[in-house]
């Protein structure tokens, strides 16, 4: 039977309504709860990534329930090792004090090297003309880093109890590191009176109640990462179920396009910031870091990597970290010594970064994707002024999804007549 | 005639969500499936996973299955209903044949994005389940025996086709010969 006229506009009146309402509701809540965006696009990603595992099983019998429970196993096998691994190099608190002394002392003797103050109070011609701008940063870089009285105290007593991991030159190096900081105190004191006093007056957070509001909010991650990976394509269909009998063909070919299109986009990236993490850590390795710790920054290195601009800052930050702290190194390379380390970190970084734009890329992630450098910049910062970390960290791959969808569509819908 | 049941998306929405009779719908696609010549000989399992890729479409009359021109991505099955083949000419259409309920058209989608050779359009209130080739293709990596057998019966429908298309054009040309024969007998 045929609806009449005023049925299909009521239908119409109704429908156009509720999508209104749903649309407005939907941003009202995106905003108001965009703190739980992260961990749930999170755990969307990494059940998106998962999900070629659970459908890799070739036992054709095996329910899909099992399949999960298998992959989660693996998942969870794996990260206890990595856990494990990690909380053996992560140092006890008496290695982070001594670290912490020797990272200020090594800061402070670079900084004196670099700028002549070793040699002459007065510096050199660097200094002479930035002074202004050097000197409150080192009281401030200082003030970071210096033990306060119950590290202090702490240090003392393994002094006292003659600690293998503080030794006489360790020690040394805090006597200097105290030396030091009174100088710069002196020094800013006489350039601003009022400031130098109260910098030690921070308000303390209550550490507890932000790692509980953190807790809660990325307990999400875990459940929407196995809700996803128990679907067997039933929330896609609902969608498409919503699509009007016309555009059912077209809605199926850009569902698929794009899934495939982002598919190989993931998983590129992933292999693309593995391979940089690999080439990297073996570059450190090679300069006489140690085989854990190459690892370790070749990891951070390669999961930053997904940040452009940012990822390799960041590997070469800590890369430099590390290395100031080093008091010797046995390299593979002979002709890498103590005095060229710096140069070295950074060339290997450069190599890492060379090889990642040369060859990774182009061969992995190939062309489908290509996005021009000036819409990476803008992308990165905006979407880090809006959504602070989760943007920046998410702004690449949301870029690359608009494109493909809107490349996608105009290509589909000239196809299929529509435009 | 089987009711229609869920037809609206807001029906859609809360059928999704309170999961309200889905295995009935599944029972109902699976005796379906077992009268279709496409999935005679598979196990309950098999079926199943087809299930689980097959969608689900309610074509109001006078809607289009698929159009004439437009690329082909799926395969209808038609569970109840009737849908007419056409295509469409300068100033009018010619109906090429009818088809209801236990039925399916738009099989070459299912072999390559060529374009639709003719239109469908649902003659009355008509239910279908679609099976989108990519799809297939996808279940071919977890399920290659169910995608043989499937792949088989459709060679089996396109080879059929074939040969009465060949018979059809044989016949055809027959009768122009013979007309053109009586013409020239006639001058």
């Amino acid at each position: 039977m045929q609806r009449d006229m005023g049925q299909k506009w009521r239908a119409w009146v109704i429908y156009g309504a509720a999508i209104t309402l749903a649309i407005a509701a939907t941003l009202y809540f995106v905003w108001s709860l965009r703190s739980l965006l992260l961990p749930i696009i999170l755990g969307a990603l990494l059940a998106y990534i998962c999900k070629p595992l659970i459908n890799s099983f070739r036992i054709s019998w095996l329910p899909n329930g099992a399949r999960v429970f298998l992959v989660l196993m693996a998942i969870f096998l794996g990260l206890s090792t990595a856990t494990q691994s990690i909380k053996r190099m992560i140092p006890t608190k008496e290695e982070q004090l001594v670290l912490q002394v020797r990272l200020q002392y090594k800061i402070n003797e670079k900084v004196k090297s670099m700028l002549g103050l070793d040699e002459s109070k007065k510096g050199n011609f660097i200094y002479g003309m930035l002074n202004n701008e050097i000197d409150p940063f080192l009281f401030n870089l200082n003030h970071l880093l210096a033990l306060d009285k119950e590290q202090s105290r702490e240090l003392k007593k393994l002094k006292e109890e003659k600690s293998p991991l503080l030794s006489d030159k360790f020690y040394g190096y805090h006597l200097e590191n105290l030396k030091v900081l009174k100088i710069q105190e002196s020094k800013e004191h006489e350039r601003n009176p009022a400031q130098a006093t109260t910098i030690s007056a921070e308000e303390e957070t209550s550490i507890i109640v932000a790692l509980l509001n953190t807790l809660s909010t990325w307990l999400l991650l875990p459940f929407v990462f196995i809700f996803l990976l128990f679907d067997e394509g039933q929330i896609e269909k609902f969608f498409i179920s919503l699509v009007p009998n016309h555009l059912f063909e077209l809605t199926l070919s850009i569902v698929d396009e794009v899934d495939v299109a982002i598919g190989k986009y993931i998983r590129g990236t992933l292999l693309e910031c593995s391979l940089v993490g690999l080439s990297l850590g073996g570059g450190l390795f090679l300069i006489g870091f140690e085989t854990d710790v190459a690892i370790a920054i070749g990891a951070i290195a390669g999961l930053t990597n997904a940040i452009p601009f940012l990822g390799p800052a960041i590997g070469l930050g800590v890369g430099l970290g590390y290395g100031l702290v080093l008091e010797e190194i046995n390299p593979v390379l002979p002709f890498i010594t103590i005095d060229n380390l710096f140069i070295a970190i950074f060339i290997c970084v450069l190599i890492a970064q060379l090889l990642d734009n040369v060859v990774f890329q182009p061969i992995v992630l190939g062309g489908a994707v290509n996005l021009h450098p000036l819409v990476v910049i803008i992308g990165v910062m905006g979407a880090s002024v809006i959504f602070g970390f989760a943007g920046m960290l998410l702004a690449i791959p949301s870029i690359v999804i608009m494109k493909v969808v809107v490349e996608t569509l105009f290509k589909e819908l000239k196809a299929y007549r529509i435009i | 005639m089987e009711e229609f049941k869920k037809t609206s998306p807001i029906e859609l929405l809360l059928g999704f969500i309170f999961k309200d009779d889905n295995k009935s719908e599944e029972l109902s696609q699976m005796e379906f499936l077992k009268k279709t010549p496409f999935f005679e000989g598979m196990s309950k399992r098999q079926l199943k996973k087809v299930i689980q890729v097959l969608h689900t479409r309610i074509f109001r009359e006078g809607d289009f299955l698929f159009q004439y021109g437009h690329p082909g991505a799926a395969l209808f099955f038609i569970q109840s209903g009737e849908v007419s083949i056409e295509i469409p000419k300068a100033k009018s259409t010619q109906v090429v044949t009818t088809l209801g309920e236990n039925t399916f058209l738009g099989e070459i989608a299912l072999l390559n994005k060529q374009e639709r050779t003719a239109s469908a359009k649902a003659l009355k209130k008509t239910k279908c389940l679609a099976l989108y080739r990519n799809d297939l293709m996808k279940l071919q990596k977890t399920e290659p025996e169910i995608t043989s057998l499937f792949y088989q019966r459709l060679a089996e429908v396109v080879g059929k086709r074939l040969v009465r298309t060949t018979q059809l054009l044989g016949q055809a040309q027959k009768e122009i010969q013979s007309s053109e024969e009586e013409t020239e007998n006639a001058a």
